[in-house]
């Protein structure tokens, strides 16, 4: 089953990702990622229990999640939810 | 809690600021519910990985919170989304920080080390890196900086002297160069890694290299949660969760160091003599003078050769806002000579500790 999970972060030579919408947390190899991956990427995964079968960058995906929350960022910025 | 990273501070005047909060499950709140904490007065989250944040949106959807303070560094996760939300639900205000800003808290000043700026995308190496002065005694916080952000703040010849360390990036040897460490120079170093973590936290180099500055080092991953208490005079204090010197549990491992001086109600107390008169003549007039926690329950006895003295003066005192306790008494004039013993007695949040010392009543 296809899943989303977002990266974290790196630990070494490991990659901290967060799976589904409850963000999950499981642990893979960095090297078991895409080349190209980096911290905040959203991916495309496939898991059997907690090993990573496949993974695909989703740009799209990163894209959109980064419009969507830099939007809040700023509305924080700007104290708009101080006087709303 | 797992591997994550949170500290939270007590200001002599009673302030509360929460530095990072663990994961979401790190069972930070829970730590401060058990502790009586109903609300922050400052929340710092120092980079937005999930095991800084993550326990950060409980706390802010729980507790109030009057300011929370970030890098301005935004990442994708919906951890870090749900982060900005529960900031805007809370009403909080919102600032954001970098090198050379100053961060007021009551009456004591965090100073913000790092980042520079936050153009990289090395979101540890972003990390805000405080640095707290309280009188004599000087706490480093180090979030997850790595060696890059320590050779920045050494370059910039800050003042990063600290006696107390939460040392950088659960103790990786990414972080905790030696120059640094060197420059630092900790009397007390607190890691916070989760037993067992899959990253190798911490990393044998980095405990080789806290221990050649000859610190005191302690970690979540052995010791469970890490309270130090700190006076203005620079004695300290640690408290350990378990390990080598166990302490009754509030939550498991919720890897929390808790720094300044406070009232007892933390379970924290000071206690130290600060000067007595010695030698006294017999029919003089002795004095001492100790340090506690503010408001502390102060009680001390002089034991003579003919028993504990009787002497006005004795009678138990409450600790000043300051923490200072002083009585003076008469020493009789057939006052046997001799080196004779005083215990004294602070209690606070229903805890108490003992000091004694000598002082000589000349023949």
């Amino acid at each position: 089953m296809s899943e989303t999970a977002v990266i974290d972060r790196f630990e070494g030579d490991q990659a901290v990702l967060l799976v589904g919408e409850s963000e999950r947390q499981v642990v893979v190899a960095r090297s078991a990622l895409p080349k190209g991956s980096r911290e905040g990427h959203w991916l495309q995964v496939e898991f059997a229990r907690d090993k990573l079968l496949s993974a695909k960058i989703d740009e799209a995906g990163t894209a959109k999640a980064k419009e969507r929350i830099a939007r809040k960022l700023e509305r924080l910025r700007r104290g708009e939810h101080r006087n709303p | 809690m797992g591997q994550g990273d949170a500290e939270l501070i007590v200001s002599p005047d009673g302030r509360i600021a929460l530095i990072d909060g663990g994961e979401a499950d790190s069972g930070v709140l829970g730590y401060l519910q058990s502790h009586g904490v109903s609300k922050l007065d400052l929340v710092v989250a120092t980079h937005p990985h999930a095991d800084h944040i993550g326990g950060l949106v409980q706390v802010l959807k729980t507790l109030p919170v009057a300011e929370v303070v970030t890098n301005g560094q935004l990442t994708t996760t919906l951890t870090y989304e749900h982060f900005l939300d529960a900031i805007a639900e809370a009403g909080s205000e919102y600032v954001e920080v970098k090198r050379g800003d100053t961060i007021p808290f009551g009456n004591l000043t965090f100073q913000v080390l790092s980042p520079q700026s936050t153009t990289g995308d090395d979101l540890n190496n972003n990390s805000i890196v405080l640095r707290l002065v309280y009188g004599a005694s000087s706490f480093l916080f180090m979030g997850d900086a790595d060696q890059a952000a320590e050779a920045s703040i050494l370059s910039m010849g800050l003042p990063i002297q600290a006696d107390i360390l939460k040392v950088g990036h659960h103790g990786s040897a990414t972080a905790s160069s030696p120059a640094f460490l060197g420059a630092v120079k900790p009397e007390i170093a607190v890691y916070s890694a989760g037993a067992g973590n899959p990253y190798g936290h911490p990393h044998p180099e980095t405990l080789a290299a806290l221990s050649a500055t000859g610190a005191q080092v302690y970690g979540t991953d052995v010791n469970g949660t890490v309270v130090v208490a700190a006076d203005n005079v620079g004695v300290y204090k640690v408290e350990v969760e378990r390990g080598s010197s166990p302490r009754a549990p509030p939550t498991p491992g919720t890897g929390v160091t808790i720094t300044p001086a406070v009232s007892g109600s933390w379970g924290l107390l000071i206690l130290k003599v600060i000067s007595v008169t010695s030698p006294v003549a017999p029919g003089g007039r002795a004095t001492l003078m100790a340090h506690t926690v503010p408001g502390a329950n102060c009680a001390i006895k002089v034991y003579y050769k003919s028993g504990s003295s009787k002497a006005a003066g004795l009678s138990p005192q409450s600790a000043d806002a300051n923490g200072n306790v002083s009585w003076s008494w008469n020493v009789g004039r057939s006052t046997t000579p001799g080196s004779w013993r005083i215990v004294i007695t602070a209690t606070a949040g229903g805890n108490t500790m003992t000091e004694e010392t000598d002082f000589k009543v000349a023949k």
